[in-house]
C-alpha cells in the first residue's frame, strides 16, 4: 500500500477548496470529524466495503485530516462488536479486512444520518437564519 | 486496585495490587505469563462497572478466549481485547508510531466507556520491535509517563530468553528500564532439577508493598491457576 504523508498540499477531492489553505478551517473541519467519526465513517461504508486503511486514507484525501490508527479501529471493532458492522477478508487479498454494514445495522445506520442531517439542519437554520 | 483470583498468590503480599501502577510480568516461553495478567485484569474488573483493555501484537483474539478458557477464567464484557493484527497486516512496511496509537487507542475506550482503568499490553518486546529504535529508552519512558498520566492500573508483559539457566532479557543492552520505570515486578520461570520441572511465580518488586521474596511454584489446576509454596 502507498504511503500516506500528511504534506502541507491540499488533497481535497475538490469539494472544498477552502480546506488545507485556512489553518482554522481545517481545525473546525478536524474537530468535526473526531466529534463524529463513528458517523463518517458508517456514512462511507454505506457505499462500499472498506478496510481501516481505506478509511484513514480516503479521510485523508478528502478533508485533509490524518486519523490515527488507534482512533479508527478500535472504533470499527467496537461497531462490529455491536452487530452493525461484519469484516469479511478480501479475495486474493487476506491482508485486509473489509468491513461493511450488516443487514441488521443498516436501518439503525440510516437513522442516525437522518438524526444527524436533521440536527444539523436545525443548528444551521438557528445560526444563519433565513440565509440558507 | 484488588486482590487476584489465583488461589494462594494473595498471599504472597499484603494488601492490594496498588492502583494506577505499571505493573512488569516477565518470563520465558511457556510460563502462563498471558494466562496470569488475564486473570489479575479480568479479576479486577469483574466486581465493578469499570472497563479494561489487554492489547495483544502477536496473539489474536480466539487465541487468547481459549487461554482464557483453558485456565478457567471468565471474560468480563467490559474486557475488551484489542488485536493489532490488522494494523500490522495493512499498513506493513510503513512505521508506525506504537506510542501514539495505543495512547490513541487508549484515549477511544476512554472516551467510550468513562469508567476506563485498567489496561494490558503482550508484549512490550514486540512493542518495541515496531518503534523507532532511535531514542528507545526516552520512548519507553514516555510510554510509561502517559500509561501513569492517564491513571490506569497498567501490567505489561516482557518475555524473557532462558539462556544458561539465566534469565537474558532483550533489553539487556540497554539497562532495561522498564525494570526500573515499572512499579511492581512478577517474574514467571521454570526450575528444574533432577526429574522434576516447576512453574514458579515470585514477585521481585511491589513499591509500597510488603510482600514475600521467594519463588512459590504455580501451577494449572481443574480450577485454573494456584500457588503453592516455595519451590526450594
Amino acid at each position: 500500500m502507498a504511503p500516506l504523508r500528511k504534506s502541507g498540499m491540499m488533497l481535497t477531492d475538490g469539494s472544498n477548496d477552502a480546506l488545507g489553505q485556512d489553518p482554522q478551517l481545517d481545525s473546525v473541519v478536524e474537530k468535526l470529524i473526531k466529534d463524529n467519526l463513528d458517523l463518517i465513517v458508517l456514512c462511507m461504508l454505506k457505499d462500499t466495503p472498506m478496510c481501516g486503511y481505506d478509511i484513514i486514507k480516503k479521510i485523508f484525501k478528502v478533508h485533509n485530516v490524518f486519523l490515527s490508527q488507534g482512533t479508527v479501529y478500535p472504533l470499527l471493532y467496537s461497531l462490529k462488536e455491536e452487530g452493525i458492522l461484519k469484516a469479511e477478508h478480501n479475495r486474493g487479498n487476506m491482508r485486509s479486512k473489509m468491513y461493511s454494514i450488516t443487514d441488521e445495522g443498516m436501518p439503525m445506520v440510516d437513522e442516525r444520518i437522518n438524526n444527524f442531517v436533521q440536527a444539523g439542519d436545525y443548528f444551521l437554520s438557528q445560526i444563519i437564519g433565513g440565509e440558507r | 486496585m484488588t486482590k487476584t483470583s489465583i488461589d494462594g498468590f494473595n498471599e504472597l503480599f499484603m494488601g492490594e495490587i496498588p492502583k494506577e501502577s505499571v505493573m512488569l510480568v516477565t518470563g520465558t516461553e511457556g510460563t502462563l505469563k498471558s494466562s496470569v495478567v488475564l486473570n489479575v485484569i479480568s479479576n479486577a474488573l469483574s466486581d465493578n462497572d469499570e472497563h479494561g483493555l489487554y492489547v495483544t501484537l502477536e496473539e489474536d483474539e480466539d487465541s487468547l478466549l481459549r487461554t482464557m478458557k483453558s485456565v478457567n477464567i471468565k471474560k468480563p464484557s467490559s474486557l475488551h481485547i484489542f488485536d493489532y493484527k490488522d494494523i500490522r497486516s495493512e499498513w506493513g512496511g510503513q512505521e508506525l508510531d506504537m506510542a501514539k496509537i495505543t495512547a490513541d487507542m487508549i484515549d477511544y475506550y476512554k472516551d467510550k466507556y468513562g469508567s476506563f482503568t485498567v489496561f494490558a499490553l503482550d508484549s512490550l518486546n514486540a512493542f518495541y520491535s515496531l518503534t523507532n529504535q532511535a531514542n528507545i529508552r526516552k520512548n519507553i519512558y514516555d510510554f510509561f509517563m502517559m500509561l501513569r498520566d492517564k491513571k490506569l492500573t497498567s501490567v505489561l508483559i516482557l518475555e524473557s530468553s532462558n539462556h544458561r539457566n539465566k534469565l537474558v532479557c532483550v533489553q539487556d543492552q540497554m539497562g532495561q528500564p522498564e525494570r526500573y520505570l515499572a512499579d511492581s515486578i512478577i517474574e514467571l520461570g521454570i526450575v528444574e532439577n533432577q526429574e522434576r520441572v516447576k512453574r514458579y511465580i515470585q514477585i521481585k518488586k511491589m513499591r509500597a508493598v510488603k510482600h514475600k521474596m521467594e519463588k512459590h511454584q504455580l501451577i494449572v489446576g481443574k480450577d485454573g491457576l494456584s500457588v503453592l509454596g516455595p519451590v526450594y
